[in-house]
């Protein structure tokens, strides 16, 4: 063989071979470039982001004779973080004289897309006289507030946005930012060798930062995919995957994304990403309603979140936002004349951030809870649902005031230590059963044990309702001026030690009538009325109101030694209220997509479990409790013609101070006590009742006017009354009975009988 | 002698008007009562208290109501839901609210609770006899409907 020919065959060889590696290297690219595309097709088309859900409160309604005074609409605006200026621009409001201006923001109710309406609210005192479109000129029926957000939601890891549409972003941020980090966004393929020079030179000229050398698709990637090391093969995935990310989607679909991914801040655990949910976090501010120097700042901000945090650095912070006006102002985006007045202006952040967790945790945990049967927990924190609440900022606010200024007073006169009460509260509405209200605890913004829904106590005096009303459905038997015993048994009990029941006096009052028996809360009477009915009856009568809880059939149960939570107790009094409807509580109205497509609705839905005669004549029992009973100091606060009815409740050593009540439109349940059970020294109507009666005057606008079924009617009877503690025999007094079952015969002569035979027996 | 007797008589009653006869505090038992209560008959009624007479419907509630009315007619039930439970929320014993709330439940084929809401419709309205006549047609056709279809919306 020759040399040429032996020469050959070694290049053919080594020919070979390099194009077999040469193959095998494109076809390990193609692989990987494979994998790459399917992680970026993954990560772009899926859950993009674990986007946390929003909660609303409720949105307020105004309308003309609607109970509210101009300064508690200003509360709500101020909570709405509305400024108090004349400018008329959307989120702003004045007052003059007995009026009210405000220009509302727009917002994507339930129902749809509400535009930004300038108002006229007119008072007359504390309630509201008119509402008047100022530019339609037109007197408006109906106008809604948009609700304010209580919080969210959040995912594990903590991340949190408010996602933004690209249409929805103002032009000006978009151009601010291009022109900052990518001019060429729109012509080039991902990545942008040139860009690179350009910036550098750009930069050095400067003596700043004034340009990006990375495209923003290339920081996109940055932020989804990789870590932020400085390595040659990161560097390499971010350009490979860039060049997929164009070849795959649109530039404005880049955009989006990109919108609502950069990083631009820290609150805590929380990472603010995004510019919807930093323009709230960092000026409280929808992204639509920022001006230029805002602007300006935030888009600082994707250079070095923490760096130039305006809050912990705000001299970096000025300086960069100056570097992005002068940006601005080169590129013919703003106009020279006001390029100084957003130079100097201050930085405008505000000092308190609005913090991730809900102004109001014991409420929203009601909420999780109750969304638990339709909703995986996953879903709550990650795919940006949009929850419609019952709470009312304005009742609950008047609840934490009152709790505020009461618990120390209280603890004063039970002579405890500061701090060792503990409260719950639940204010609902009496219709709907929607909550308006609620504390889980003293510590209003505390995410600790929540009392409202998980404390078991015992509930006392709150369960003799029940007692009573068992006794009131069967009227041949007991009416409201029927007499009962009230004088000492004892009660044997198989194995167990026999049980004397006493009154909280510890005196016996003979005979009572069944009206003052329950309206003074006395204990023996009661028991010897709840064994005569049975203990299962009893328990029957508690289902019928609503509650679930395990009832033991003890004759202490009689008396309220069963563990209830003031949820539970609130069910219970909800259905009283209702006419012996039982009305769920409920928190949440409505649940939508982050876009507004409605997915679940909580309607109001009932069940009739009660005779409402029974429950007419119990109202007047519960009517009297107020009048003359333990509540009767309630009227000192609300004024003889505001009617409510209710109970107190005070248990074993007085470790529990209860109060369940309603007025025309309210029901609110309130219980104090200690957490480890030791006593407070305080009776429900010393304490609780308190309380109670503070959340009435303030959230209640309609006196207790309980419908009249038909099978009830009045007559004027003789009965019994105990009041202070006083016996006297009224003969003519004005009862409800259903119709058949009035008094007749010896049932006429009540006082004479009683009388004559505690006279005999004396 | 004569004082004495005088004396006595005069302890005599005041011992009397100090046995604790609080019996007749707003006036006895009169003789038509007394033959009454021996003959076994009940005591008379008398008209229900004023207060609970009075219906009165906010201007607001009313409006709300036309307007639920009119999206009824127009087969948009969500926003007639909608109208009627802020009328609730406003003024919860208004029969008239309840009872298109029923309606609207039946036109949705919820039949337990078109029910529910009819009857809660008239222990509100008992004195309203045309209100009770369409509720007791509604809770016919709700019991109908339930009847031949055993599983409910």
């Amino acid at each position: 063989m020759s040399l040429f020919a032996v020469k050959n065959s070694w290049v053919r060889f080594l020919l070979w071979q390099v194009s077999g590696i040469f193959l095998l290297a494109v076809f390990g690219l193609a692989v990987y470039l494979y994998y790459l595309d399917i992680e970026v097709k993954e990560k772009f088309e899926g859950s993009r982001w674990e986007v946390p859900s929003r909660v609303f409160a409720r949105p307020l309604g105004l309308y003309e004779g609607k109970k509210l005074s101009a300064s508690q609409l200003e509360f709500e605006l101020q909570l709405l973080r509305y400024k108090n200026d004349r400018t008329h621009n959307v989120g702003t409001y004045y007052r003059r004289g007995n009026a009210l201006y405000l220009r509302s923001r727009p917002f994507r109710f339930p129902t749809g897309q509400v535009d930004a309406k300038l108002v006229k609210i007119s008072f007359s005192k504390a309630y509201i006289t008119r509402v008047t479109d100022l530019e339609n000129k037109a007197e408006l029926d109906y106008f809604e507030l948009e609700p304010y957000l209580i919080g969210g939601i959040y995912p594990r890891i903590q991340e949190d946005r408010v996602l933004v549409r690209i249409e929805d972003v103002p032009p000006i941020l978009i151009d601010t930012l291009l022109a900052v980090e990518d001019r060429n966004f729109y012509s080039h393929y991902g990545i942008a060798p040139l860009s690179i020079i350009r910036a550098l030179i750009a930069n050095i000229r400067a003596g700043a930062r004034v340009q990006g050398g990375s495209t923003l698709t290339q920081q996109l990637v940055k932020n989804f995919f990789l870590s932020s090391e400085k390595t040659f093969s990161r560097k390499i995935n971010e350009a490979l995957m860039s060049l997929l990310l164009e070849l795959r989607y649109s530039k404005d679909e880049i955009l989006q994304a990109y919108l609502n991914e950069i990083y631009l801040g820290q609150d805590g655990n929380r990472a603010i990403h995004g510019f919807g949910l930093a323009s709230l976090f960092y000026f409280d501010q929808p992204l639509a309603t920022l001006n230029h120097g805002q602007i300006a700042l935030l888009v600082g901000l994707v250079k070095g979140a923490s760096y130039y945090n305006p809050r912990r650095h705000p001299q970096r912070a000025r300086q960069r936002r100056h570097v992005v006006l002068t940006v601005q102002r080169d590129a013919d985006l703003l106009p020279a004349n006001t390029y100084r007045k957003f130079d100097t202006a201050p930085l405008g952040v505000r000092k308190d951030k609005p913090g991730s967790i809900s102004r109001y945790p014991a409420f929203l945990d009601l909420v999780k809870r109750q969304l638990r049967r339709d909703y995986s927990p996953q879903d709550l924190a990650t795919a940006g649902l949009r929850l419609y609440t019952t709470l009312d900022p304005i009742i609950q606010n008047a609840v934490e005031d009152s709790v505020e200024k009461r618990l120390p007073l209280l603890e004063r006169k039970a002579r405890l230590e500061k701090q060792r009460l503990q409260v719950a509260a639940i204010v609902t509405d009496a219709g709907s059963g929607a909550v308006r209200a609620l504390i889980g605890g003293r510590d209003f913004r505390g995410h600790g044990f929540n009392r409202a829904l998980d404390a078991n106590r015992h509930v006392g005096s709150l369960i003799k309702p029940a007692v009573y009303l068992t006794a009131l459905a069967d009227p041949s038997r007991y009416k409201l001026n029927t007499v009962l015993e009230d004088s000492p048994i004892t009660i044997k009990q198989g194995q167990r030690k026999s049980w004397s029941p006493e009154n909280y006096d510890k005196q016996y009052h003979g005979r009572v009538s069944l009206i003052s028996s329950l309206a003074n809360s006395y204990n023996v009477s009661t028991v010897r009325l709840g064994m005569t009915l049975g203990l299962k009856e009893v328990r029957e009568t508690l289902k019928a109101l609503g509650i679930k809880s395990k009832i033991p059939l003890y004759p202490s149960m009689l008396l309220g030694a069963v563990n209830m939570s003031p949820f539970e107790i609130m069910q219970m009094y909800q259905t009283i209220s209702a006419q012996g409807f039982q009305t769920p509580i409920r928190a949440i109205s409505s649940v939508t997509t982050a876009q507004g497509d409605m997915l679940s609705k909580y309607p109001i839905e009932i069940e009739q479990t009660l005779k409402p005669e029974s429950v007419y004549l119990l109202m007047e029992a519960l009517k009297e409790v107020m009048t003359s009973g333990t509540g009767r100091s309630v009227y000192r606060h609300l004024g003889d013609d505001f009617v409510v009815a209710g109970k107190s409740g005070t248990t074993n050593a007085h470790r529990d101070s209860w109060f369940a009540g309603m007025s025309g439109d309210k029901v609110a349940v309130v219980w104090l006590g200690a957490d480890d059970n030791q006593p407070i020294n305080l009776t429900g109507g010393g304490g609780a009742l308190k309380i109670w009666t503070d959340i009435i005057a303030k959230s209640a606008h309609r006196s207790l006017d309980v419908p009249v079924p038909s099978r009830i009617v009045f007559a004027k009877v003789p009965v019994l009354l105990h009041q202070k503690q006083k016996r006297i025999c009224n003969n003519k007094h004005v009862l409800p009975f259903v119709s058949g079952y009035l008094p007749k015969g010896p049932e006429r002569l009540i006082c004479e009988t009683a009388i004559d035979d505690e006279m005999d027996e004396f | 002698m004569k004082l004495f007797l005088l004396v006595l008589i005069f302890f005599t009653l005041t011992a009397c008007s100090l046995t604790g006869d609080k019996r007749n505090t707003s006036g006895g038992l009169s003789d038509q009562d007394r033959q009454e209560i021996e003959a076994g008959l009940p005591v008379e009624t008398i008209p229900p208290p004023m207060e609970t007479q009075v219906f009165y419907m906010k201007p607001i509630v009313k409006k709300l109501l036309k307007k639920a009315s009119k999206t009824y007619d127009e087969k948009n039930y969500h926003a007639t839901v909608r109208l009627l439970e802020r009328a609730i929320d406003i003024s919860p014993n208004n029969p008239y609210a309840w009872q298109r709330l029923a309606m609207v439940r039946l036109k949705q084929h919820k039949y337990f609770q078109a029910e529910q809401l009819a009857v809660k419709s008239n222990v509100l309205g008992e004195a309203n006899d045309a209100l009770r006549m369409t509720n007791w047609q509604i809770i016919a056709e709700a019991k109908r409907a339930q009847m031949n279809a055993p599983a409910n919306p």
